[in-house]
């Protein structure tokens, strides 16, 4: 338990805007970061930021500190992000979006086709294009660095779902970039 | 075992979770294979540049709609009571004020960024958009009646309050004139009844004053002004 953290939400809890203000600053840019490379749109990102700590506001009286904040704020941001693409999906009735979608086309490249020095800007640009399916398990994967078992965790998939999306990622990501540097 | 077969054992291999029994297999069929080979380089490549990427700040207006969109769900239980504890009816009244200037203020940035390189599909909103369309014409005929109170009874309220209150309805009257010049979209529409709403909440506001001013019960004004429940 973090009793810097308990404080924190007490205050929260209390009203003093000053400390929700402390809150968000500390924590806005990683869930912001996480939320934008999940839904691939900067307006949804914002949009979702803005509920989560709408919510966390109203929760935040009854934060126990079983876990960290950041942690519960985590949370809270994911399950929110995937509220929004599950009902995206059913709007848009997106099939490649799914997470037993299609294989892909798999380059047969023969050598490395993605530059060793790859640019960040691409590769950004690359994961916004990639299915929600896919983008989500990788982004968790790869780039925030959850482990196979807590991604399946969190999205509700088994484990080897987990995987074959992550290589389903990677393989179009390869294509994507690939594209990019001919 | 084909190229395929042992796709997924590429991806373990790079992350460093293939169990040892198999590495050296899998180790034997790349220095064979130039297509499996060149896929474990690129996924070694992906996989430290996705976890280099850096964190993005999310735009400053949304903190300003996260607090504004406290502002509007509290309201009812008191929010000013701890925002602004302590302060005369008068100063409540120029802080609500600022608070109001603010966030309309701030609407024009979040409204272009929200809208600047974003497609707004319009299919299948014609509905929404009746629906929303038949609100606004409601708020700004339950407007048009308060703003007539407000006029012909404003005379009660100190002059700095009159001011205020001018200078807050100026602002959003700018603003909703200068969203009636924009194409209509969903996005727009809601920013037009959220700007409605704030007049709608300033006028509720002024009207509860006159009231208490009439009365000659400051403190009662004063209550309503900062929302503190005695």
């Amino acid at each position: 338990m973090n009793s810097p953290d308990l404080e924190l939400a007490r205050r929260c809890g209390q009203g003093d805007m000053a400390a929700f203000e402390e809150l968000y600053r500390t924590h806005a840019p990683r869930l912001y970061t996480l939320m934008l490379r999940m839904t691939g749109s900067e307006a949804d990102a914002e949009d979702l930021l803005q509920e989560v700590f709408m919510q966390a506001h109203r929760k935040l009286a009854g934060f126990r500190g079983e876990s960290s904040l950041g942690t519960w704020l985590y949370r809270m941001a994911v399950n929110q992000c995937l509220d929004f693409l599950r009902g995206r999906q059913t709007r848009m009735a997106r099939a490649t979006g799914s997470y037993d979608d299609d294989e892909v086309a798999e380059p047969e490249a023969p050598a490395p086709v993605i530059p060793a020095a790859i640019s960040r800007v691409d590769l950004e640009r690359a994961i916004a294009r990639l299915p929600d399916g896919c983008r989500t398990a990788f982004v968790l994967h790869d780039v925030e660095g959850f482990a196979h078992q807590e991604v399946a965790a969190m999205l509700g998939i088994s484990e080897g779902t987990s995987k074959s999306q992550v290589h389903k990622a990677r393989f179009r990501l390869r294509s994507m970039l690939s594209a990019t540097v001919r | 075992m084909t190229c395929f077969e042992y796709d997924l054992q590429i991806d373990e291999y790079v992350e460093g979770t293939l169990p040892a029994t198999r590495v050296a297999a899998l180790e034997a069929h790349l220095a064979t294979c130039s297509r499996c080979r060149a896929a474990a380089a690129d996924f070694r490549t992906l996989r430290s540049a996705a976890s280099t990427l850096e964190r993005r700040n999310p735009p400053p207006e949304v903190w300003t709609r996260v607090v504004a969109s406290i502002h509007e769900s509290s309201e009812q239980t008191g929010w000013f009571s701890w925002m602004l504890p302590g302060l005369t009816w008068r100063s409540a009244v120029a802080a609500a004020v600022i608070v109001i200037m603010l966030t309309v203020g701030t609407w024009f940035s979040w409204h272009e960024a929200a809208t600047a390189g974003r497609v707004v599909s319009t299919a299948g909103l014609d509905t929404a958009s009746a629906e929303s369309r038949g609100v606004e014409q409601a708020m700004r005929t339950q407007i048009s009646d308060m703003e007539k109170t407000v006029r012909t009874a404003s005379a009660v309220l100190p002059s700095e309050t009159q001011a205020a209150y001018q200078q807050a309805g100026a602002v959003i009257d700018d603003a909703l004139s200068r969203r009636a010049s924009e194409p209509h979209s969903e996005v727009t529409q809601q920013s037009l009844l959220e700007l409605l709403q704030s007049k709608l909440r300033l006028l509720q506001e002024m009207i509860a004053l006159i009231n208490e001013m009439r009365k000659g019960n400051q403190e009662e004004a004063a209550r309503i002004v900062s929302g503190i429940e005695q």
